[in-house]
């Protein structure tokens, strides 16, 4: 079994165990067992790889039969377990990654009496992801990609008793399921077709395919708006940014590291079909830059520390997805790796400072923690120089890969739009920075009492800042690992990593540099606050991230809302009962009103006559 | 003879239950022990027939193969379920369980059916101990139930009556499995009429949409372990005979026919669907619920193919698992507070947080109705969308999905009901577990994970029996 | 169908129709009706069905006593179950005071 089931089941009886027993263990103990479950988890993942290494380069793949789902009538369907070389990078990631954020929540929900039910959430996610990525065939993932959908609603809920995360909640379920609604539309569509759903099957049938038919761009899309929903791109971005009212553990397991890369790992593991419909490979080249650019420059002004990580996720998504559009395979699956190092090393961090300030998240309340907590602002700075794509740290590495190859595909457009943007992530990030660590503090009573926090959260956030720094040099590495992955079908030429022109590296580094000087002259030299600039036109539309939850507001809400007051309205009206009655049979007339309520048996009976008639009627009229 | 086996230890448990009141009327509760015994004993004997050689025996109207086996296990779990939701149940009277197996062995009867006269036995066998159960709760509203039910009842038999002899005038014959080989030059204007008439007679028991009318009524006016064996046993008896007659009887005529029944099929699946959207009362939702799932199993009759009867087949244990589950929990909640009233939405507030296990029972029931994932319903919803692709009726999968996303509505609303926060009602407070009702409950919710999870024993079994197409040879 | 739908429904729709006192009254060959004389008791119903029920099983006896030579040793016992399970339910309906007018 090469260890599969175990990676998958452990984190699940994690899940059951602490959801039955929750109530009778010791409070602390939900959190331990959780953790252990991950890591053991992780111990596997790293033995399957190691296994999955040692197999020939041509046939590096594992599947694993857990037993037939759906036989007997039609195409059978399989409990498939997979591993390639694709999904082992992200079994590492989730365990690994999802292992030290576990130990951390140790520590940040040490004081909340429900722990018991937050870990249970949290492994029943680390399970769902897993069998995401482990997923065999195409309805296995969508179960996966349901079941994601569904933790991360609980845990972005988790503090029920506030308003406002219950309805970020409901909001990244309602985005979250259009998503599910088109995957499981093109799974239908494609199961129509081929009778298979297998990733096997289907990719060997697309090899033989030429590109073009409408039948692969209408399924490609479809599968492209459940990735898009899944890792909020533009337009269903909003969400994302709402659910960091989440615990802070949970935001940068869920909403930074894992699951808002499973659109990632969608469009990457569906390389045979992008080749066939390549104007959905360009749309999703095109709307990861906006997304990019778009969430960049909304993260500009924001106040809110966490905000302004969310917006810097969303931004790098789109920097991914720009790989996988544009055929950089490789380089969008480096980025996703350096991105959970650092992203999950920016927001730990961040919930280091919340923990230590007493859940204060406002910037403009910060500034000058360096002297109170020195290992939290060493570990912001890496990943920080890191995401801001300077050399040599992680980012520097994985984003030039995927601008490289975006200019060297052609796409200059996109190209010039990335590398501005990456100007934009230096400056918003050290602004977020200085004004966090740097400078006087701003609320002298929150930095009296500031403390750095406990051994169990510094040393994961730690760990993570050592990979934000050394994490570009698996480059190579993780070229040569990945291509037997994207070499077995047709569609990914230019997987590999490749270089750009050095014009464009000296470009992107140069404007990081640029930015990061304008920070440090405006937020260190001249000391302006973190509120400057909200009040007047560019900036407060963009703190409101250009009115797209006002534009969903109008165009999607409202509308919906507007019918259901009326729907309501007429129901208290009665009309309800009127158009029951057409339901029920327009024959239903005169002095009772309300066939809902117990009726009258010759009303009854005259319906079975009315259909009695009709049927006769019809098979008079074919005899 | 020994064939007859099941059918003659249900009929002789339901004689000595009778005896054995009015013999030893101090032993209380003598005759469902009786009666459960004798389900038991005809569940196992049905099942050591698996393997027996397809045959036709009591001058060919009675077949022994393993749809009728099939079949005969699926009425005895709604039996048996119904007697131990009933257990000490002494104000329905001491006949109740001698009158669950009489309708039982009805069901069983239309199991093996080839001929038109176990048809008409058989129906009627199952509906007359029903209409005296409608009323055993001795309430105004089971008194309804139980007139309404038997008018309406009595006027579908003599529309089933008529079209039955209709048939005979067409074919001079009795026994439906000749059908195939007489039809084609049979008096078509009786022969059209004939079906059209008997389809219309068993349409009213399955309550296809519009003879549906007097399901909510009744179903909320009879006692909750009765309205479990209409919605179950009644469902499944009435399906499978419609099943038989037509795929086989009129197997050439199925574009005569097919496109009808599809036609009825997606009205019945949106309507119920839509109607059990506005309820309140829990057992009137089932009721309409229990409309639109016969939409579903209708779907697998219209499409006339080989996945669609195995389909449907495989459709009636995880709807029946899920029905007797959800009227588990509500005859459990029954069991607290003024347990004469229905349950009634806000009845189920706070349930999920003060009685969780119970708040899993119906959640699981729930869910399966509505065909999520890794419940019974979504494999059976599946199937038959499968079917209906596979029979290149794209139409009857659109009703299929627009019926399940009407139903996931209606069904997600007790569950909202069952995680208010604000107090916890009082049935909920009151309530008691009974071990025939957990015992009712542990195989509803194990059934349904059970059959979501691992399909394949299941769709073994139902591949097998839904192939009684070896009667064309005999 | 149409045709007795028609005919039955057509006397109503064509005929005249002028209900009055003297119409509605009830017509007791010439003489004045008086206060209703009360229903049945239910108590009669009841044994008029059970009457009812033994009785229509002759139907079936009797036939098979004029053929029983026909039917043979096999017929005969056939018969017997059918009286068995006829015998059942009276002493159902005699122990539960079914015959019993109070």
């Amino acid at each position: 079994m090469q260890g599969l089931t175990e990676i998958l089941i452990l984190p699940l009886i994690g899940a059951v165990t602490i959801g039955a027993f929750k109530s009778v263990a010791p409070r602390r103990l939900a959190g331990i067992w959780a953790t252990v479950l991950v890591l053991a988890s992780f111990v596997f993942a790293v033995v399957a790889d190691l296994h999955l290494a040692g197999l020939t380069a041509g046939h590096r793949e594992i599947t694993v039969t857990l037993f037939n789902w759906v036989t007997g009538f039609g195409p059978p369907i399989a409990w498939n377990l997979y591993l390639d070389p694709l999904s082992g990078i992200w079994l590492l990631i989730i365990t690994g990654v999802g292992g030290l954020i576990h130990l951390y929540a140790n520590g940040y929900m040490a004081d909340d009496p429900d722990q018991g039910r937050f870990f249970g959430y949290f492994n029943l996610f680390i399970f769902s992801m897993l069998l995401l990525v482990l997923a065999g065939n195409l309805l296995i993932l969508l179960i996966g990609w349901g079941l994601v959908g569904l933790a991360s609603y609980l845990l972005i809920g988790f503090w029920y008793q506030r308003p406002s995360a219950v309805r970020a909640a409901k909001k990244a379920l309602v985005m979250n399921t259009v998503g599910d609604v088109g995957i499981l539309i093109g799974l239908a569509l494609l199961y129509v077709r081929y009778h298979a759903v297998t990733y096997s099957a289907l990719f060997g049938a697309f090899s033989h395919a030429s590109p073009g038919s409408p039948f692969f761009g209408w399924v490609a899309i479809l599968l492209y708006i459940g990735a898009m929903a899944k890792s909020a791109q533009f337009p269903l971005s909003g969400w994302l940014v709402d659910a960091m009212e989440g615990p802070t553990p949970v935001s940068a397991l869920i909403h930074a590291a894992t699951m808002v890369t499973a659109g990632v790992y969608l469009m990457a593991r569906l390389y045979p079909l992008l080749r066939l419909a390549p104007g959905v490979a360009y749309a999703v080249a095109a709307i990861g830059t906006f997304t990019a650019i778009y969430a960049a420059s909304a993260a500009f002004f924001q106040q809110d520390i966490k905000k302004v990580l969310a917006y810097s996720t969303l931004s790098q998504l789109g920097y991914m997805f720009l790989g996988v559009g544009v055929g950089a395979y490789t380089a969008g699956v480096f980025h996703f790796m350096t991105h959970a190092f650092f992203k999950a090393c920016l927001f730990l961090a961040a919930g280091s400072v919340i923990h230590g300030l007493g859940g204060e998240q406002d910037i403009g309340q910060m500034g000058g923690l360096y002297k109170k907590m020195p290992w939290t602002m060493v570990s912001f700075l890496a990943a920080t120089l890191a995401i801001s794509g300077i050399p040599p740290f992680a980012g520097f590495y994985s984003k030039e890969a995927i601008l490289g190859q975006a200019f060297n595909s052609g796409h200059d457009l996109l190209w010039m739009v990335g590398v501005i943007t990456a100007g934009m992530t230096s400056f918003y990030m050290f602004r977020l920075f200085f004004l966090t660590f740097f400078g006087t503090p701003r609320n002298t009573d929150l930095y009296q009492h500031a403390h750095e926090a406990p051994a169990v959260m510094t040393v994961p956030v730690i760990a993570l800042g050592v990979l934000s720094v050394i994490g570009g040099f698996f480059g190579p590495w993780l070229n040569h690992w990945l291509r037997p992955a994207f070499t077995a079908y047709p569609g990914a030429p230019h997987a590999a990593l490749e270089s750009g022109p050095t014009v464009g590296t000296v470009l992107a580094v140069g404007l990081a540099v640029v930015a990061f000087v304008v920070a440090y002259a405006l937020y260190i030299r001249r000391a302006v606050p973190a509120r400057a600039g909200i009040e007047r036109w560019p900036g407060r539309w963009m703190l409101a991230a250009y009115g797209l939850d006002t534009g969903w507001r109008d165009v999607a809400v409202v509308p919906l809302m507007a019918a259901g007051t009326w729907v309501r309205r007429q129901l208290d009206r009665g009309i309800l009962t009127a158009v029951v009655g057409v339901a029920n049979g327009i024959w239903l007339w005169a002095e009772d009103l309300r066939p809902i309520q117990s009726g009258y048996v010759r009303r009854y009976a005259l319906s079975i006559m009315v259909g009695l008639a009709v049927v006769l009627a019809y098979s008079l009229m074919k005899a | 003879m020994q064939y007859l086996l099941p059918e003659i230890l249900v009929a002789g448990s339901a004689l000595l239950g009778l005896l054995a009141m009015v013999v030893v009327p101090k032993v209380r509760g003598l005759a469902s022990w009786v009666v459960l015994v004798g389900f038991l004993a005809a569940g196992v004997d049905a099942a050591t027939m698996w393997n027996v050689t397809p045959s036709l025996i009591v001058y060919n109207s009675m077949a022994i193969d393993k749809y009728g086996i099939t079949v005969t296990e699926l009425v005895l779990l709604a039996g048996i379920s119904t007697i131990l939701l009933a257990w000490n149940a002494e104000h329905f009277g001491e006949e109740f369980p001698v009158l669950v197996a009489l309708s039982v062995l009805g069901m069983m009867g239309l199991g093996g059916a080839t001929s038109l006269m176990p048809v008409f036995l058989g129906i009627e066998l199952l509906s007359l101990p029903l209409y005296i159960l409608a009323a055993s709760r001795h309430t105004p509203e089971g008194g309804e139930a139980a007139l309404k039910y038997l008018l309406l009842g009595a006027f579908s038999s003599g529309i089933l009556l008529f079209g039955m002899a209709l048939l005979y005038g067409a074919t001079s014959t009795l026994i439906f499995v000749a059908y195939p080989g007489i039809a084609s030059h049979a008096q078509v204007w009786l022969l059209w009429p004939g079906l059209g008439l008997v389809v219309v007679g068993i349409a009213f028991k399955l309550a296809i949409v519009p003879f549906h009318m007097w399901v909510p009524d009744v179903y909320e006016g009879s006692p909750t372990p009765v309205t479990n064996l209409m919605a179950f046993g009644t469902k499944v008896g009435a399906a499978i005979i419609l099943l038989r007659i037509l795929a086989f009887g009129f197997y050439g005529q199925a574009g005569a026919w097919g496109l009808l029944l599809g036609y009825l099929a997606v009205l019945t699946m949106i309507v119920g669907n839509l109607l059990a959207l506005p309820q309140t009362n829990l057992k009137r939702l089932l009721g309409y619920s229990g409309i639109g799932h016969a939409g579903f199993l209708l779907v697998g009759i219209a499409t006339h193919n080989i996945q669609g009867a195995q389909a449907m087949m495989f459709y009636l244990l995880p709807y029946g698992l899920a029905a007797i589950g959800v009227f588990a929990v509500i005859r459990l909640l029954e069991q607290g507070q003024d347990g004469d009233r229905g349950v009634i939405l806000s009845d189920l507030q706070g349930m999920a947080y003060q009685r969780p296990w119970l708040a899993t029972v119906l959640i699981v029931g729930m869910l399966s109705f509505a065909g999520i994932p890794l419940t019974g319903g979504f494999v059976g919803k599946f199937f038959l969308m499968q079917a209906a692709l596979f029979a290149n009726r794209p139409g009857f999968a659109v009703g299929i999905v627009v019926g399940t996303l009407v139903g996931l509505a209606a069904y997600l609303r007790p569950l909202q009901a069952m995680f208010q926060r604000d107090g916890v009602s009082e049935r909920v407070r009151t309530m008691r577990w009974s071990a025939a009702g957990v015992m009712v409950v542990a195989v509803a919710v194990v059934g349904t994970i059970g059959i979501g999870v691992y399909p394949a024993p299941l769709v073994h079994i139902v591949s097998q029996s839904a192939n009684f197409y070896w009667l064309k040879g005999g | 169908m149409f045709v007795v739908v028609g005919m039955s429904n057509a006397s109503r729709i064509m005929g005249p129709q002028a209900p009055g006192g003297v119409k509605k009254a009830t017509y007791e060959s010439g003489i004045f009706p008086e206060t209703p004389v009360g229903y049945f008791s239910v108590r009669f119903y009841r044994v008029a069905m059970l009457f009812m029920i033994f009785d229509v099983a002759i139907m079936a006896i009797y036939p098979w006593a004029t053929s029983l030579s026909a039917m043979r040793a096999r017929g005969f016992y056939d018969g017997l179950v059918f009286f068995g399970i006829l015998a059942v339910a009276f002493v159902y309906v005699w122990r539960k005071g079914g015959f019993q007018w109070h």
